[in-house]
């Protein structure tokens, strides 16, 4: 899949353009504050993903434009097609060739896997950051993933609020909710079982490749439930934990176990990672993390997701960086903002294009040259 | 701009209709403008009528306008086999299949403890009795969404009990559309719920 252009209104402090992209390599140059971040956030929001900066899609809104659109023409192994995203005051809407899509099917149609300065800390940050890095993986990859994941909140929510209501709930009512909050929980488990060994095991060798010291790399579940990833096991050990907790839950009056609690946690040794790493090799390992979920995505897509790497240069040393260029698989979109162009240009890159962001114009600047043809 | 407060109520009314935005109650607004005064007018009297005609049935909590509905009061019905919705409005989309001889139970709702809907606020006793009385199937035809699975599950619960058959509405793939288009959760349950052919 490539992305081949990308128009943009009313976007943050992005003019309306169309950007013709390289289909290998494109970097993204300027100084701060000049919207080299917004143009990769325009691209995670055509992918369906949520904004890494914005909760509200208003806020993603240029002041003085009622809404904001976006649209990627791409070409892939299914032909060409445009893909697009208008967000206005509290919605948001994916169309691809005309036709309404979920935002579950922009993120197939666009594979994205990003790196942004939000996942820098992702190794020491609250559970939640792993699990949805998780999820993306899993819904990339086992059917129904999602939809089982806004179940199990959903029904949690709801199971919630009959644990703390100052009565005792009806018995068969709070059964009846118990029961959809561990079917859900029981296929969202499953299949965040299934994917945690591949993206282990490409971790594992990003890692290596990246020069990470650490042996034995691995991640692994740490949750409320068993090993297996058999739905019906999962679902009826729930089950049973959760009876036999029913008197802890009424006096918290919340659901205190489920994979809402799971963590991924990062081993090396069989020790988890986090409390040892330096802060500087916690980021070579969430790049290795990023490489890996690159590999799965692609395993899982039969082609390779676009990779977008936001201020690429500025949180890393140059030994990584240019390991980094060199574990870059042969095939699929790159799209590196950077402040110090200078740096990145001596970085054994791919061919590519060179793209400068000033005060929300976008200007093409040619070409990159690749380092290996450099005299 | 000239303030128009009356119009404005209107707007306010027709928004708080369901599937009706600011856009579609601009519209609907301007067209009841521009209409005949007879066209307004009927729709008034349509809407007037039909409040103080209809009702929901005593027996079913369907929308009638007769006691008991239609439905309820057919002989040629199979009182044997009832089939449980939400909506009153749901029982026309099953009676559209023609396929389902048998009677209805609207339930007013669905199990939803975040808006405070309980058990108690569904015409759930009202089922227990009917079930009691010569039902030998119940359908559960609720909404295949969180709060509509649960409303089942607990249905079951309370059903099971009476030693009646309880069946769910199988969940598959829609006619006349090709597979691609399937949504993945409908595909995988098409897939569990298959059938020998």
């Amino acid at each position: 899949m490539e992305v081949r252009s990308l128009s943009i209104d009313g976007f943050r402090n992005l003019a309306t353009a169309r950007l013709d992209f390289h289909p290998r390599l494109n970097l993204i140059v300027g100084r701060n504050g000049q919207g080299k971040t917004n143009l990769v956030e325009s691209l995670a929001v055509v992918s369906g993903r949520s904004s890494f900066r914005a909760a509200e899609p208003a806020e993603i809104i240029c002041d003085g434009a009622s809404r904001a659109t976006l649209a990627c023409r791409l070409s892939g192994p299914a032909g060409e097609g445009l893909l697009g995203a208008a967000l206005g005051a509290g919605t948001r809407e994916h169309v691809w060739n005309g036709r309404k899509v979920s935002r579950l099917s922009a993120s197939r149609l666009l594979p994205l896997v990003l790196l942004t300065e939000a996942d820098l800390r992702r190794l020491s940050a609250p559970p939640a950051e792993r699990r949805r890095a998780l999820d993306r993986v899993a819904a990339a990859r086992e059917p129904g993933h999602s939809a089982a994941v806004s179940r199990m909140e959903r029904s949690r929510l709801q199971r919630n609020r009959l644990l703390s209501a100052p009565h005792p709930p009806d018995r068969d009512e709070l059964l009846a909710f118990t029961d959809a909050f561990a079917e859900a929980s029981a296929a969202v488990s499953a299949s965040r079982r299934k994917v945690l060994p591949l993206l282990s095991t490409a971790l594992a060798r990003a890692a290596e490749r990246l020069g990470s010291p650490y042996p034995a790399l691995a991640l692994t579940l740490r949750s409320d439930l068993g090993a297996t990833a058999d739905e019906p096991r999962l679902r009826d050990e729930l089950l049973s934990l959760l009876a036999r907790t029913l008197p802890e839950e009424r006096r918290a009056g919340r659901t205190l176990h489920g994979p809402h609690r799971d963590d991924v946690v990062l081993l090396s040794g069989g020790r988890p990672l986090a409390p040892r790493a330096s802060s500087g090799e916690a980021r070579t390992l969430v790049l290795a993390w990023t490489l890996a979920e690159r590999e799965v995505l692609s395993d899982a897509a039969g082609e390779a997701p676009a990779l977008a790497f936001d201020d690429f240069d500025s949180e890393w040393d140059l030994g990584v960086l240019e390991r980094f260029a060199r574990a870059l698989p042969d095939e699929g979109q790159l799209f590196l903002t950077s402040a110090r162009a200078e740096t990145v240009r001596n970085l054994p890159l791919p061919p590519g294009a060179v793209l400068e962001v000033e005060a929300g114009q976008v200007v093409s600047r040619g070409g990159t040259v690749p380092a290996e043809a450099r005299p | 701009m000239t303030r128009l407060p009356s119009f404005e109520r209107l707007l306010a009314a027709l928004e708080r209709l369901p599937g009706i935005g600011p856009k579609s109650s601009r519209r609907l607004a301007h067209h009841l403008m521009a209409a005949a005064p007879e066209e307004a007018e009927a729709l008034l009297a349509a809407v007037r009528e039909a409040r103080e005609r209809t009702r929901s049935c005593s027996t079913c909590h369907a929308l009638t306008e007769e006691e008991p509905c239609a439905i309820c009061a057919d002989p040629g019905r199979d009182g044997r086999l009832l089939a449980v919705v939400e909506e009153p409005h749901d029982v026309e989309v099953l009676e559209r299949t023609r396929e389902f001889r048998g009677r209805y139970h609207v339930l007013g709702g669905a199990l939803a403890p975040l808006r405070g809907i309980g058990p108690d606020d569904l015409h759930v006793t009202d089922l227990l009795a009917r079930v009691a009385d010569g039902v030998e199937e119940v359908i559960l035809a609720t909404n295949p969404n969180v709060e509509g699975e649960a409303t089942a599950l607990y249905l079951v619960r309370r059903l099971k009990p009476l030693g009646v058959r309880v069946t769910r509405l199988a969940l598959g793939l829609p006619v006349g559309a090709a597979l691609e288009f399937a949504d993945e959760l409908t595909l995988s349950r098409s897939l569990s719920g298959r059938r020998e052919v």
